[in-house]
């Protein structure tokens, strides 16, 4: 995707537009009294529906153990329902053959609280990871996005540092430039701003707001959502895996 | 993401390690096996010839010469009180003076047993009017032989699945790639041959060097010997047989390591591709 330019990063505070939903489309993320969690667990999510249409943001909020990253992971087609339906992009993720599930996950941007980065590679292959997932080599045109991208977040200049060399904020920044330069159409990300600096946090938003204008359905779980209160987004709180009203 | 690869010193240490022994159990085998080979061959050839008629001296003189006018009996020779003692001696016996022996009505003869059989022997010995038992010695080549290769297969077996083990704990320890190509919807297909490709281009390196290692230190045990044994003479000995286990040990360690690296980028993968 194409970040935003420089001159709209002038603009302070950062108040963001919504995306015009497209009408009649099917909701990208389409969740029905769902029940999930990790294996051997008592579940982490208890009868949680949620519709979500292309082009509109969550900020799921709630305190530890809410059940926030569980959802991410229901989401992502990483963690299956125990009990009622769980859709995303239109499938529902239960149903689906292993091999099809991961050709799903390629159309989710994921940001983890804490970003799996391969050590070995440098931030720039870090970053276009899910380009090469599928091409054996980047085309001009996808090196320009990855480096345009890892510009707008302030990691131009490392773009040929070791991953392992690079700071905990830099590792973040670095594993949120991979969850866009695939241009997904959903967007789950836990705790973004976390450990960013207040101008790191304005681009990561401008971001957000971007793939959101792009017609991605983009879901924040945090555990502070005034942090996202510039961003046109539905509100949802989770309670001990339940949400609350 | 289609790249992965193995590093560090004690996985090579490992590797070479486990490789060299899986060659020298392969080898260890094969040397036991062609040793009970030649020792059937020997016994399956020589023969004791014991003479019945009752004019000893002459009866076992015309055995002799009978023996070495039959088609396919190499030698044969009157067993003196001296060869006697000897033969004693050599089976472990201790000291034995030939004039304590009594005197001895037999006949050492060496045969090849696809031209001469008993049967012939025996009708040789008729024609020539003598009367004699054929004591052949016992032959079991086959136990010692199978027993020894498939000890050392057993060996080599068990130290390849040493060696896959190894790179399993290694893939699980560098999971890392496995889990982050899960996270992104890699093909799982593509991550464990990116792992299997990696384990297998290690180990084969690490399989050249052990083999490299054992040739070389059999060569320099060889030439350090009272009795050095040339170059030349090393190459002759070696069987055909023992060239291919070196030849084919590095391929056989990166087998192993391959299927280690999968299993273990395999469990990587589906931890961080199901969670529940």
């Amino acid at each position: 995707m194409t970040p935003p330019t420089a001159a709209d990063d002038e603009d302070q505070p950062v108040v963001i537009a919504p995306a015009a939903p497209e009408p009649g489309r099917p909701p990208a993320i389409d969740l029905a009294g769902v029940t999930a969690g990790w294996r051997g667990r008592a579940p982490a999510l208890v009868d949680v529906s949620l519709t979500l249409a292309a082009g509109a943001t969550a900020v799921v909020h709630g305190g530890p153990g809410a059940g926030k990253t569980a959802l991410l992971h229901v989401l992502r087609a990483a963690m299956i329902p125990t009990a009622g339906r769980a859709a995303v992009l239109g499938s529902d993720i239960a149903s689906l053959a292993p091999a099809v599930r991961r050709a799903l996950r390629r159309r989710i941007g994921y940001i983890a609280a804490t970003p799996l980065l391969a050590a070995a590679e440098n931030t720039f292959m870090a970053a276009a990871a899910p380009l090469r997932l599928t091409e054996r080599t980047l085309s001009p045109r996808q090196a320009a996005d990855v480096t345009e991208i890892l510009g707008y977040l302030g990691l131009g200049a490392l773009a040929a540092a070791p991953v392992e060399d690079l700071s905990g904020s830099q590792r973040r920044l670095t594993a949120i430039a991979r969850a866009f330069v695939a241009q997904p159409d959903v967007l789950l990300a836990d705790e973004p701003l976390a450990g960013l600096g207040p101008d790191a946090m304005s681009r990561v938003l401008r971001l957000l707001a971007e793939i959101a204008r792009q017609q991605a359905a983009v879901v924040i779980a945090t555990q502070t959502p005034d942090m996202y209160a510039a961003l046109p987004a539905r509100k949802v709180r989770l309670d001990r895996g339940r949400l609350a009203p | 993401m289609k790249r992965f690869r193995f590093s560090g010193a004690g996985l090579m240490l490992a590797s070479a390690l486990l490789a060299a022994a899986a060659l020298l159990s392969a080898l260890a085998g094969e040397t036991v096996a062609a040793h009970a080979h030649a020792a059937a061959d020997r016994a399956a050839s020589s023969l004791t010839v014991r003479v019945l008629s009752p004019d000893a001296d002459a009866a076992v003189e015309t055995a002799a010469e009978a023996l070495r006018a039959t088609p396919g009996v190499a030698f044969a020779a009157p067993i003196t009180p001296a060869r006697a003692a000897q033969l004693l001696e050599a089976a472990g016996g201790g000291p034995v003076d030939p004039a304590d022996l009594p005197p001895l009505r037999l006949i050492e003869a060496s045969r090849d047993p696809a031209e001469a059989d008993d049967a012939a022997i025996t009708a040789a010995l008729a024609a020539a009017g003598v009367r004699a038992d054929l004591i052949a010695a016992p032959a079991e080549p086959a136990p010692a032989a199978f027993w020894g290769r498939a000890g050392g297969l057993l060996g080599t077996l068990i130290l390849g699945a040493a060696l896959a083990l190894v790179f399993h704990r290694a893939a699980r320890a560098d999971g890392q790639t496995a889990a982050l190509g899960a996270d992104l919807g890699a093909a799982r297909g593509a991550i464990l041959a990116a792992y299997g490709r990696s384990g297998a281009e290690f180990a084969f390196l690490t399989g050249i060097g052990a083999a490299l290692v054992v040739v070389a230190g059999a060569a320099g045990v060889l030439s350090a010997l009272p009795v050095p044994v040339s170059s030349a003479v090393m190459a002759a000995r070696i069987s055909p047989m023992e060239a291919a286990i070196v030849l084919l040990a590095p391929l056989y360690a990166a087998a192993a390591a391959a299927w280690g690296a999968r299993s273990g980028a395999a469990a990587a993968f589906d931890a961080a591709d199901r969670l529940g």
